[in-house]
């Protein structure tokens, strides 16, 4: 079909967990996409067992007939440092206050899942990107 | 609903969307102001002090409350196409207008909701081209609309591809079972099948495969061309003109051209 691109739309939602409400509302309801399906197409493709929990970014690209397509991203370092070491949130002084400890091993698995979306050519500078978000958050790297 | 605008740069952005998962965000949009400068707009259901974020020009807005659910099914009404279609999303109440026939398509992923020109062009011709008992192929066929239409029309054999996978997936919860979908292109198909073949992709595709479309066109049969910019079209005409077709009809609308072809 003769496809022309009219906009885009970036949103952080949970996995699996899109309604109509904001953000994905007031994100694509302007734009005149069927928000319904969206949802379902969204939930679906988020639903395995290892996303629940996370935030999986999707950019979204809607057509002059306002179809759409969409890719997902990988969730935000921060969340998934916090879903490694099962805590809350960072420090809100990370010089002062440690809030956890994080392996070596845990953040290059981490720096590994966020490879795709990072500007790293290699995996050394993802896992220092890694390393220096930890740092920012209150914790400790063992 | 209130929405928490803040602005970063991209090596910001992710320590600033962690702290707002933290603080409990519903979800968050983000918009590129510039390469490296970007807006984070999150949602919360409360308004809370947000000085923390105050190097990031943090803007509370109170969100109207919408049933953003009803406001997008309502965006979608029953449209009139041509003289005998009518085309409605699923959820549509409207009845189908004396005289046409009704194609139902759940606008989504895949392109051909019926809301653009280009497939309204194409469902016009198409109308004037297909006669009943037809063997039709649909060459990248998106949401199926154009099958659709032709077997609503009398066709007695719809097939159709796509090369877009989740576009073909989509589609096949559309389409009744008479329709064959499949991925990938006309090569699959066996020589000389269709009576009529149906192309609404561009102008490259389309001059691309002139053999192909050739190949599985029977002798006599038609052929209808559309997703082409003005600019394209003489290309177009030169590539199917080469297969000794005849042009039959050509409207131009907005910026597209759609046109019907015959081999004679």
């Amino acid at each position: 079909m003769a496809k022309k691109v009219t906009g885009q739309v970036k949103l952080q939602i949970p996995a699996g967990k899109a309604t109509p409400a904001p953000p994905v509302g007031t994100a694509l309801g302007p734009q005149g996409v069927n928000i319904m399906e969206f949802v379902k197409a969204y939930n679906a493709r988020t639903s395995a067992p290892e996303q629940a929990g996370l935030i999986i970014p999707v950019v979204i690209t809607i057509y002059s007939d306002r179809s759409f397509t969409f890719i997902t991203k990988t969730p935000p370092v921060a969340v998934l440092i916090k879903k490694a070491i099962k805590i809350e949130r960072g420090s809100p002084t990370p010089n002062k206050t440690k809030v956890g400890k994080i392996t070596h091993a845990q953040i290059a698995e981490i720096a590994k899942i966020k490879m795709p979306d990072l500007n790293s050519f290699t995996i050394e500078s993802a896992i220092a990107q890694v390393e220096g978000a930890c740092k920012s958050m209150g914790v400790d790297i063992i | 609903m209130h929405s928490l605008t803040i602005e970063c740069s991209q090596d910001e952005k992710d320590e600033l969307l962690g702290r707002l998962w933290e603080l409990d965000t519903a979800g968050v949009t983000e918009e590129d102001l510039t390469a490296n400068r970007v807006n984070l707009r999150a949602f919360f259901s409360e308004e809370f002090d947000a000085s923390e974020f105050a190097a990031f020009n943090p803007e509370w807005q109170e969100e109207p409350d919408v049933d953003w659910q009803a406001e997008s099914e309502a965006a979608w009404p029953g449209r009139p196409v041509g003289e005998r279609l009518f085309v409605a999303p699923p959820w549509c109440e409207e009845p189908t207008p004396p005289g046409r026939e009704r194609l139902v398509i759940n606008p989504g992923v895949a392109f051909g909701t019926g809301a653009d020109t280009t497939t309204q062009l194409a469902l016009e011709v198409l109308e004037r081209t297909v006669q009943p008992g037809d063997r039709v192929f649909d060459f990248g066929t998106g949401s199926g609309i154009l099958a659709l239409a032709a077997l609503r029309l009398g066709a007695a054999q719809v097939h159709g591809c796509d090369i877009d996978h989740d576009a073909v997936v989509a589609a096949r919860d559309d389409m009744p079972p008479e329709i064959g979908l499949f991925t990938g292109t006309l090569r699959s198909i066996q020589p000389q099948w269709a009576d009529v073949i149906f192309a609404n992709i561009n102008a490259e595709t389309v001059a691309h495969n002139a053999d192909e479309l050739k190949r599985v066109l029977k002798p006599g049969g038609r052929l209808i061309v559309g997703g082409i910019p003005p600019r394209h079209a003489d290309r177009v005409i030169k590539a199917l003109g080469a297969q000794e077709w005849t042009l039959r009809e050509r409207v131009d609308r907005d910026i597209w051209v759609c046109m019907a072809w015959e081999d004679k």
